[in-house]
């Protein structure tokens, strides 16, 4: 936002509050902010959820920033791996659109657990996990188009 | 009354069916044939109902199956099908096409063609549509309803401007069977092109497209573009020229 103060704090309450919303919008289990020696981290799921220091408070820049992030991969985790869509087309979480998602962040999948639908000129291909763990975060969203090898869901393989 | 008899023993003995049900009334044809996915029978598998309740669309769509309407699906093993999920449209367009040559011979001086991405229209009015689903397993489940002794005036009103039939086109009924055999045949035939020679199928579906030069505006989720059709790529996507140059799409709906 132009003209912000340049010293806001962190860990302000309304910037964190912000970012649980955008957690809760783009179903994200986890978030991981870092900038110089400042890192602010977030998860969300089975456990409560948890705010981790920084070894110390410094400035941040004005907050626009904070709404690309969150759209980002969770974590850089070597446990973490990424489904990927194999074709450029639409992606859809469910069957039909009155049907519950074939998956949600928390739930445990195995190799041949369908996670999605990559929709690409009428030909609906159901998407396999291909990856036994559990799902940490889902990064496309329903309805909208996907690449070829975007990110559709992060699962951790130590679940 | 409509003929909707269905000669099984002909369709078995005269195309690459190996199996074949046929039902008064069925959800979906596509619902019932991935219920038969590992039971082992044989493959192709036909699955055809005089009338579907819940018959597939895309998203929110129906496939309304009324009486007349010949409405079924196929189940084809992974073997014989593209394992590369980028070359599975085809599969989708040879339906397309072997529903097109099928048909032109019953249609005197009619344009039946295709529209983006498997349409099968006469004019501006759908006479055909197909829908294709693949199970993580690989197998496809190829959906096709054809508009052919069923008449628009039996038809929900939101579609009467949109669609058309054959009955209504010829003035008279067709043998259900055998326009079928003939569909199967002309798929057995364009799903070896898959296989073959896809980009000779893509090439015929490209001098099939009723809708090149016309301008299009598709919508795919929050993204849309406008521009003049230049016709279908060899990949089966939809070739637009749009004011940043020509441009090509895999998905979204045509408004």
């Amino acid at each position: 936002m132009a003209g912000s103060s340049p010293n806001h704090d962190i860990f302000d309450v309304r910037k964190i509050r912000r970012l649980v919303e955008l957690m809760k919008e783009h179903d994200l289990n986890e978030i991981d902010l870092r900038q110089e020696n400042t890192r602010i981290q977030l998860r969300r799921g089975d456990s409560p959820m948890l705010v981790q220091s920084a070894p110390q408070s410094v400035a941040l820049p004005a907050a626009p920033a904070v709404a690309p992030l969150a759209l980002s991969p969770p974590v850089d985790d070597p446990h973490t791996v990424s489904i990927t869509s194999p074709i450029v087309g639409t992606f859809y979480s469910a069957p039909d659109p009155d049907a519950p998602p074939f998956v949600k962040v928390g739930d445990h999948v195995g190799p041949e657990t369908t996670v999605c639908i990559v929709e690409a000129m009428k030909v609906f291909n159901e998407i396999p996990s291909e990856v036994a763990g559990k799902i940490v975060a889902v990064l496309a969203r329903n309805g909208e188009p996907v690449e070829f090898g975007q990110p559709m869901f992060k699962v951790d393989t130590r679940q | 009354m409509p003929d909707s008899t269905i000669d099984l023993q002909r369709i078995l003995a005269e195309t690459f069916v190996a199996r074949a049900e046929h039902h008064p009334t069925l959800g979906s044809t596509n619902d019932r044939a991935r219920e038969c996915l590992g039971d082992g029978g044989p493959t192709p598998l036909l699955v055809v109902a005089d009338r579907q309740t819940r018959g597939r669309g895309r998203g929110t769509n129906r496939w309304w199956t009324w009486p007349g309407c010949l409405a079924f699906s196929l189940l084809l093993s992974p073997e014989t099908t593209p394992s590369d999920p980028r070359r599975r449209p085809l599969v989708a367009l040879a339906a397309g096409l072997a529903v097109v040559d099928a048909i032109r011979p019953l249609v005197d001086r009619q344009p039946v063609g295709l529209h983006w991405p498997n349409d099968v229209f006469v004019g501006d009015r759908k006479l055909a549509g197909v829908l294709v689903e693949v199970p993580s397993e690989g197998s496809h489940i190829v959906g096709i309803g054809v508009n052919t002794n069923n008449s628009l005036a039996d038809a929900p009103e939101e579609i009467r401007d949109r669609a058309i039939t054959l009955y209504d086109l010829t003035g008279r009924r067709h043998n259900q069977t055998g326009i079928l055999v003939e569909i199967l045949k002309h798929f057995q035939r364009a799903l070896d092109q898959v296989r073959e020679c896809p980009d000779a199928l893509g090439a015929r579906a490209n001098e099939l497209c009723l809708q090149i030069g016309r301008t299009l505006a598709i919508r795919n989720g929050a993204e849309s573009a406008t521009g003049r059709c230049a016709g279908i790529a060899p990949n089966g996507a939809l070739l637009l020229d749009t004011p940043d140059g020509r441009r090509e799409f895999h998905g979204g709906t045509l408004g």
